[in-house]
């Protein structure tokens, strides 16, 4: 049994560490937060330093621009980035992108990912990820999951009107994109959908 | 929608679909998988989860440890006092905790392994760890621990979310029961060529 880090995992530590602590930790106070957290100009700001630190989207794989780490390198980046409450943003680690870069990389077509996972690792487009809806949908558990869709020609359709609770991610330029955490789940390019699509905010998140 | 927390850009809130139409070229993955594809997203995610969150603990630890021992009380620092003190050794056993059940199970998922069974058991050790260590040192700031004049209130405020979401406690302890009776051991238990 071997708990030892890897010269390159202690090194890597040493300088997520270092830069959490020289440049993230100053900022914490920075007034451009909310109750919706970071604004997108702060946002913004966070992610450009992990990318002059060469620190950005560290778990995506090589190809697509991260350090394609493995997941005990993750434990240790991580939590150093988790040392400032601002560091998972910085390193573009946070829920729910980070996930959803991770089920992109394994699921999503050549196109989709270039579409969507590339300006992701980016960090030039956020996610969001939908999770609970109104009675008698889910709750805590997904096995309650009741929103479906039908295949509608080359189209799948929605089949029940749900309210869903997510934690919203907005793009720079105002599109969202949403995976849909449902038992199908959809890329949907919320707010600019074909014409028809009635995808609203009816609690808009701020940002 | 206003949130306990406020560390994720843009917040939460309300969306409804109504009338949506997906193109099939923006479907991801197969139809009729998407279970299948969560659980893909939902092992790893819930691990990286405790990870953040562990540095959040930390930070919350080193920023009471800080204060325990300069802040005086009776003639010695704070730390000195049993009751700090032990709220201090408590808080080094659940960090350490939440660390082993982050690493072990890290490197069983680079093991190939599928981890559902682990990584709802490192959820619920580190959400609920990593929580007593926070409510500790806002204990051991004492009334600065309810201000803001430290990053303490403003991680414990964060962090009452993590024993919630990604599978609240009692789910995952629901399902952990469920597997356990049925036979289920951790991976590392099993020996070679036993299912």
């Amino acid at each position: 049994m071997d708990f030892s880090l890897s010269a390159e995992h202690q090194a890597l530590q040493a300088k997520v560490r270092r830069f959490i602590a020289d440049k993230i930790i100053p900022l914490e106070k920075d007034p451009r937060q909310s109750v919706h957290g970071p604004s997108e100009a702060l946002r913004n700001e966070l992610v450009e330093k992990a990318r002059d630190a060469e620190l950005l989207t560290p778990h995506a794989s090589r190809e697509f621009g991260g350090r394609g780490l493995s997941h005990v390198g993750k434990a240790i980046v991580f939590e150093e980035a988790g040392y400032s409450t601002l560091g998972p943003t910085a390193l573009n680690i946070h829920a729910p992108d980070e996930g959803n870069i991770h089920l992109l990389e394994a699921v999503a077509t050549k196109e989709q990912k270039e579409r969507w996972l590339r300006p992701m690792v980016q960090g030039r487009l956020r996610s969001c990820f939908a999770m609970t809806e109104p009675p008698p949908g889910a709750g805590a558990d997904p096995s309650m999951l009741a929103t479906t869709a039908v295949r509608d020609g080359d189209h799948l359709r929605d089949q029940r009107n749900q309210m869903v609770h997510h934690r919203g991610r907005r793009r720079r330029d105002g599109d969202y994109h949403g995976a849909h955490g449902g038992w199908r789940r959809h890329n949907v390019p919320f707010g600019h959908g074909p014409s028809g699509n009635r995808i609203g905010a009816h609690d808009g998140c701020a940002g | 929608m206003d949130a306990l927390d406020s560390c994720f850009t843009g917040g939460h809130g309300v969306i409804e679909f109504k009338d949506f139409r997906v193109p099939a070229s923006d479907v991801l993955g197969e139809i009729g998988q998407g279970f299948r594809y969560a659980q893909v997203r939902l092992a790893p995610a819930r691990l990286t989860h405790c990870m953040r969150w562990l540095g959040q603990a930390r930070r919350a630890h080193d920023v009471a440890l800080d204060y325990a021992r300069s802040r005086q009380a009776f003639g010695r620092p704070l730390g000195e006092h049993e009751g700090v003190s032990f709220m201090l050794a408590d808080n080094e056993m659940d960090l350490q905790t939440a660390r082993l059940h982050i690493w072990h199970t890290a490197w069983l998922l680079d093991q190939g392994e599928r981890c559902n069974f682990e990584s709802s058991r490192a959820k619920v050790v580190c959400s609920e760890a990593e929580w007593r260590v926070v409510d500790r040192s806002v204990q051991i700031l004492g009334g600065q621990g309810v201000t803001h004049e430290t990053i303490v209130p403003r991680i414990f405020a964060d962090m009452r979310a993590f024993r919630i979401y990604d599978g609240p406690s009692e789910v995952h302890r629901y399902s952990l029961g469920k597997k356990i009776v049925a036979g289920r051991r951790d991976v590392s238990l099993q020996a070679r060529g036993d299912a």
